[in-house]
């Protein structure tokens, strides 16, 4: 037997895994009723539906921040390639008057938006900051461009339905990003691409001596990223009736501090989608509650960004608690 | 040793090795000569003084939020609010003066408003352990929300006889040549960018800036207080970022409630394209202001050539790409 | 001692005449080497001799500029790791390559894992890599557990195990024992010898001359680049390869006769210190002029120890004295004040900043020194303190303001040396001195010892190894389970007695 112990911080770390992921569960729910408290209309089925439905494309894109955070890929382009692809159904739309062939070119232009990324990536060996970044800038400044910055009618009894209430105030949409969160979960858990989302955001350089081919994982992730994009622009076009060139705007950023603020670390390597689910919700019940107190964007903003910094604040203080100081 | 015949095996392609070194390691000024060169060839009223001068004074506000930026790439970090700090420190100093102040009280008070912003960046990122993307990011939206409160949400005009004097001096320009006077937003920008420069060479922060860069731990037993410059770091961000909100206010005459919203985006791709690293420790402040002008010279040849404002947007950011994808493949080939 | 019948047989890997530039060095030049099935060979050098160029070509992580290899008489050519490993070529590498948040299981089998398809089969997972290292004799391992959370030497079995599960024909080992304790490297030795009966050639890199005479069939030994030559090593004494491998006769390697500690004034006592969990109660004093050894198995606290007496760790408890005075170690900063100085092996992550040039380096901690005008440097003094340094410590680089990072490992680590001279410590800590460096370069740092301890200054040496305690430490203080368990004076100290000492066995 081997003389050097292996008993050290093995419950600590559930502890702390309970913390991170229920903390802010407990947060939610205070969150809640403060705000049922100010606003009874608050805690109704209706409203919580509306709540669920307008956030559904932040959940969707959360997903596949998830992925992008976990394996160091941090995207900050989500949203402009959304209004992009939106704008791309738009104008096939308008052009052809078929509906699919608007959403074939929409899915088409956000996996190669994606894709593009990737590749400069992958084999351009640029920071991903800085490719998502530019893309940020250059993808939103296309779907001005090609609209001259006027929404396009998009009008289909077959895209309105997906964010009409089927029961109980739940649309197509709420079980479309239902069903997101599950598939995400189950890939990142379950399959190849999950495990070497893990292996590439702790050390991309071991990953890869140990024979996985992490360029390609890159590219399949990023397209995988365009799927859910043009799912998230999907609902965001039924909602709106539009495919409007400023759509999304900000939604990375909410996307990344749901991920962030669940518990994931941004330093990437760990992480669940549970946790992102928690941090999705938090941030959902913060538009809504705070959207229907009558405030002001500018008031929303504040108060927004306090809540955020005070999560943030928590789940670094509970994790210092659990895995003690270091030096 | 070995580290004898290095030297040895170099000499015959000394000569033109070093030019192509100097080409490699100044890749920013090459590009920008270059570009220059394009677009005064393409175009007669690019090269006009006055054209000229105007980019200067377009890139402003940029090349200004670009120091603070590049000390902060430096040490390893990023700062995402500079767009919102500077919009407080502008805010808040057009509300001053709207209620009566005098310009230096307004003009102090809006650099501090912005300094404690960075100050704040700094003791969530070195104090806290957030990471510096989701820290800044959470100051890029309450910082801007909470000046937009004060402000009550509307446009307020800068009606200010000193403001206005920063906007409009020029240097006396040479008449029979044509040539108009230097902008005095110009000078400024040349001037913070002349002392940072020579702050980061020849002080002892500049080097425990590097040093922290290039590797934190190393610094740390070197007995260098990490921490404490990090802070100080995200803090002189801040400031830069003030000192830009008054050149805004002055230069723009209005603070509207979306003014300097996305410009860190544009900063950084000015830092980057100056050839500074963003895994930190590697770079020069002095080459963000050929970033800036790299930049603002593309977009002001594009006004030239009547190509609508939407689509330089777009342009803009695939020539960000564009340029750092060069310089990688030049490096790769240098490393090969 | 086997026959080593590998002169014979006809070997599974020949590479022949194998050449390698980079910009502005030759790392190899027209070297052969040649392994045969069932056989250990040393692959032996000094620091940049070209060994790891050597493997790192046969692995396909560098391409070669001449030459061929040959694997079962077939020529092959490896563009990327990943074909060489699918040839049979196995290499555990100097710096761990498990990643760290992945558990055990998922890091053996990572690339391969276990469903088929893109659905991972867990239970599959585990019960094979538990297979596997319980086939390797490696017990008390969770194959659950992430690997960041093993212990080193836990980890380098991972590693080998991982390796090893790809079932290699030819295996190379990059230095496998420098992390591990007398008993793993005993567990790994064993492994090894029975390996060789599957009929696979294993490569095996080492400075441990001891490991090599005990193991290995043949050595090959390599300078500056060059093949000196390929011996059997039964019929060759450990003498004649550490010659080979320096090229010239072997001086006196420790200082030699009696060196007495100046004077008695205690510039450091440490009294009842505690260290977290890992060190507990230590009391003990520090003369002028002394050189004290600090040893025990890994893990026994020595590390932490040294690391809390220069401030990098909080949780301490106890008195700390300097001359006398009592003080609060609470950051690197507030050691150095108190004439503390640090020197640890990890000389790329702690030791230098690289990107910065070799002034800047070496003025790094008493920049305080060259200060004028409240903040700025003043560079004429700086440079003439940087360049007269680099010239004492025989630093070979074209300038002073040449990048660190292009300077050879030994000259680095004369750097870091020289910045602490340069800051001019009461008390100098060194952690592993001598880890991964070669024979030459040990000597010079023994003297340099030596002569800082002549000069007056108290030094700290940490160490797992035994001989180099022995050799140089005037007392030995030996720790076991975060205790200190005995000192020993230079003189009633053997390496029989503290390796029973370092085993919690009272002497």
């Amino acid at each position: 037997m081997t003389t050097l112990s292996s008993a050290t911080n093995v419950r600590p770390a559930r502890w702390r895994e309970w913390l991170a992921s229920y903390g802010l569960l407990g947060a939610l729910f205070v969150l809640m009723i403060l705000f049922t408290a100010l606003n009874p209309r608050f805690f109704t089925l209706a409203n919580l539906g509306t709540m669920l439905e307008q956030n559904a494309p932040l959940f969707i894109i959360a997903v596949g921040a998830t992925f992008a955070i976990i394996s160091q890929n941090i995207d900050l382009s989500p949203a402009s390639v959304l209004a992009l692809a939106g704008v791309a159904l738009g104008l096939v739309f308008q052009a052809t008057g078929s509906l699919l062939l608007g959403i074939i070119a929409g899915f088409a232009a956000a996996i190669a938006v994606e894709l593009f990324n990737a590749v400069l990536i992958v084999r351009g060996g640029i920071n991903p900051l800085i490719v998502t970044l530019a893309c940020w800038i250059w993808a939103r400044g296309l779907a001005v461009s090609f609209t001259g910055a006027n929404s396009i009618l998009v009008r289909d009894p077959a895209l309105d339905a997906l964010t009409r209430p089927i029961a109980l105030e739940i649309s197509p949409a709420i079980l479309l990003a239902l069903l997101v969160f599950m598939a995400g979960g189950f890939i990142l858990a379950r399959t190849r691409l999950g495990r070497y989302t893990y292996a590439m955001g702790s050390d991309e350089r071991a990953t890869l001596q140990a024979g996985v081919p992490t360029g390609k994982y890159k590219l399949i992730m990023f397209a995988m990223f365009g799927v859910l994009v043009g799912l998230a622009m999907l609902v965001t076009v039924s909602r709106l009736g539009a495919a409007a060139p400023d759509a999304a705007y900000g939604l990375e950023l909410d996307a990344i501090v749901s991920v962030i603020i669940g518990g994931n670390a941004f330093s990437g390597g760990e992480g669940n989608m549970r946790r992102t689910l928690i941090g999705a919700l938090f941030i959902a019940v913060l538009n809504n509650g705070l959207g229907n107190l009558g405030m002001l964007d500018a008031q929303i903003a504040v108060y927004k960004g306090a809540a955020i910094l005070l999560a943030l604040l928590f789940g670094v203080v509970s994790t210092r608690l659990v895995k003690g100081k270091r030096a | 040793m070995s580290q004898s015949s290095t030297i040895d095996t170099m000499t015959p392609t000394r000569l033109p090795g070093q030019v192509r070194a100097w080409a490699s390691s100044n890749s920013a000024l090459v590009a920008m000569l270059l570009l220059f060169a394009f677009f005064g060839l393409t175009s007669q009223t690019f090269l006009l003084p006055n054209n000229i001068f105007n980019i200067f004074r377009q890139m402003s506000v940029v090349a200004v939020l670009g120091i603070g930026m590049t000390l902060v790439i430096l040490i390893g970090g990023i700062d995402l609010s500079v767009g919102s700090s500077l919009f407080m420190a502008a805010g808040i100093s057009a509300l001053l003066l709207r209620d009566g102040s005098t310009a230096p009280v307004a003009i102090l008070v809006g650099l501090v408003a912005a300094t404690l912003v960075g100050l704040l960046n700094g003791l969530l990122v070195e104090g806290a352990g957030i990471s510096p993307v989701i820290a800044t990011l959470g100051t890029l939206i309450g910082a801007r929300g909470l000046a937009l409160v004060l402000m009550d949400n509307a446009q307020i005009r800068v009606t200010d006889p000193f403001f206005d004097t920063i906007a409009v001096t020029r240097t006396p320009g040479i008449e029979a040549l044509n040539i108009p006077g230097i902008p005095l937003i110009a000078i400024i920008v040349f001037v913070l960018y002349i002392i940072t420069a020579l702050l980061m060479r020849h002080t002892i922060y500049g080097r425990m800036v590097y040093a922290i860069g290039g590797n934190q731990t190393a610094a740390r037993l070197c007995g260098i207080p990490v921490k404490r410059i990090k802070i100080l770091t995200y803090t002189l961000c801040g400031f830069y970022a003030g000192i830009a909100g008054m050149l805004i206010a002055a230069s723009t005459g209005v603070i509207s409630p979306n003014l300097g919203s996305g410009s860190e985006f544009y900063t950084i791709a000015a830092v980057v394209l100056g050839g500074t690293r963003l895994t930190g420790g590697i770079g020069r402040v002095e080459k963000t202001i050929i970033g800036a002008f790299i930049l603002f010279m593309t977009l002001n040849w594009m006004t030239i050539r009547r190509i609508p404002t939407e689509w330089q947007q777009a342009a803009t950011g695939l020539l960000v790409l564009a340029a750092i994808l060069i310089d990688r493949l030049a490096q790769r080939e240098r490393a090969s | 001692m086997s026959a080593p019948r590998a002169t014979t047989a006809p070997p599974l890997l020949e590479m022949r005449g194998i050449t390698k530039h980079f910009p502005g060095v030759m790392a190899l030049s027209e070297v052969d080497f040649s392994a045969a099935a069932g056989e250990i060979h040393a692959l032996i050098g000094q620091n940049g001799a070209g060994k790891s160029t050597l493997m790192k070509i046969l692995a396909g992580v560098y391409q070669p500029n001449a030459g061929e290899i040959i694997i079962d008489g077939k020529p092959v050519r490896f563009q990327q790791p990943r074909t060489a490993l699918r040839s049979g070529v196995g290499v555990v590498y100097q710096d761990l390559s498990l990643v760290p948040q992945l558990s055990v299981a998922d890091n053996i089998f990572l690339g391969r894992e276990a469903g088929g398809g893109i659905l991972v089969d867990q239970p599959t997972l585990h019960s094979e890599a538990a297979r596997i290292l319980s086939e390797l004799g490696v017990s008390g391992v969770d194959v659950r557990r992430r690997a960041a959370d093993l212990p080193l030497a836990q980890q380098q079995l991972v590693e080998i195990a991982k390796v090893l599960s790809h079932k290699p024909r030819i295996l190379v080992l990059d230095e496998p024992t420098a992390p591990l304790a007398e008993e793993e490297t005993a567990l790994l030795m064993t492994l090894l010898r029975g390996l060789k009966s599957r009929a696979i050639a294993i490569i095996y890199i080492s400075h441990r001359f001891k490991e090599i005479m005990n193991l290995c069939d043949r050595a090959t030994v390599l300078r500056n680049g060059r093949l000196v030559k390929t011996v059997d090593v039964a019929s060759t004494t450990e003498m004649e390869l550490i010659e080979l491998t320096i090229g010239e006769r072997v001086e006196a390697f420790f200082r030699h006769g009696e060196h007495q500690a100046s004077d008695d004034t205690p510039v450091l006592e440490v009294e009842q210190l505690s260290v977290g969990r890992t060190v507990r109660d230590v009391s003990f004093q520090v003369r002028r002029g002394e050189i004290v050894g600090l040893t025990g198995l890994l893990g026994a606290g020595q590390n932490e120890l040294a690391r809390a007496l220069f401030g990098l760790t909080l949780e301490t408890s106890g008195v700390i004295r300097r001359d006398g005075k009592s003080v609060q170690l609470h950051s690197p900063k507030a050691a150095i004040q108190h004439g503390i100085g640090l020197l640890t092996e990890q000389r790329k992550t702690e030791g230098l900043v690289l990107n910065l040039d070799v002034r800047a380096n070496l003025t790094l901690p008493s920049l305080s020194f060259f200060r004028r005008w409240s903040a700025f440097i003043d560079n004429r003094r700086e440079n003439r303190a940087a360049s007269a340094m680099a010239e004492q410590m025989h630093v070979k680089t074209a300038s002073t303001h040449a990048p660190v990072g292009t300077l050879s490992g030994g000259n680095q680590q004369k750097v870091i040396l020289g910045k602490w001279l340069l800051r001019d410590p009461d008390i100098l800590i060194f952690i592993s001195p001598t880890q991964g460096i070669d024979v030459g370069a040990k000597a010079e740092i023994y003297a340099q010892l030596t002569n800082l301890a002549a000069a007056g200054k108290s030094i700290l040496v940490v160490s797992e190894d035994l001989i180099e305690i022995l050799g140089i430490s005037d007392r030995i203080m030996v720790l076991y389970q975060g205790a200190l368990l005995q000192t020993f004076a230079r003189a009633d100290a053997n390496e029989e007695r503290l390796l029973a000492a370092i085993q919690g066995n009272l002497q």
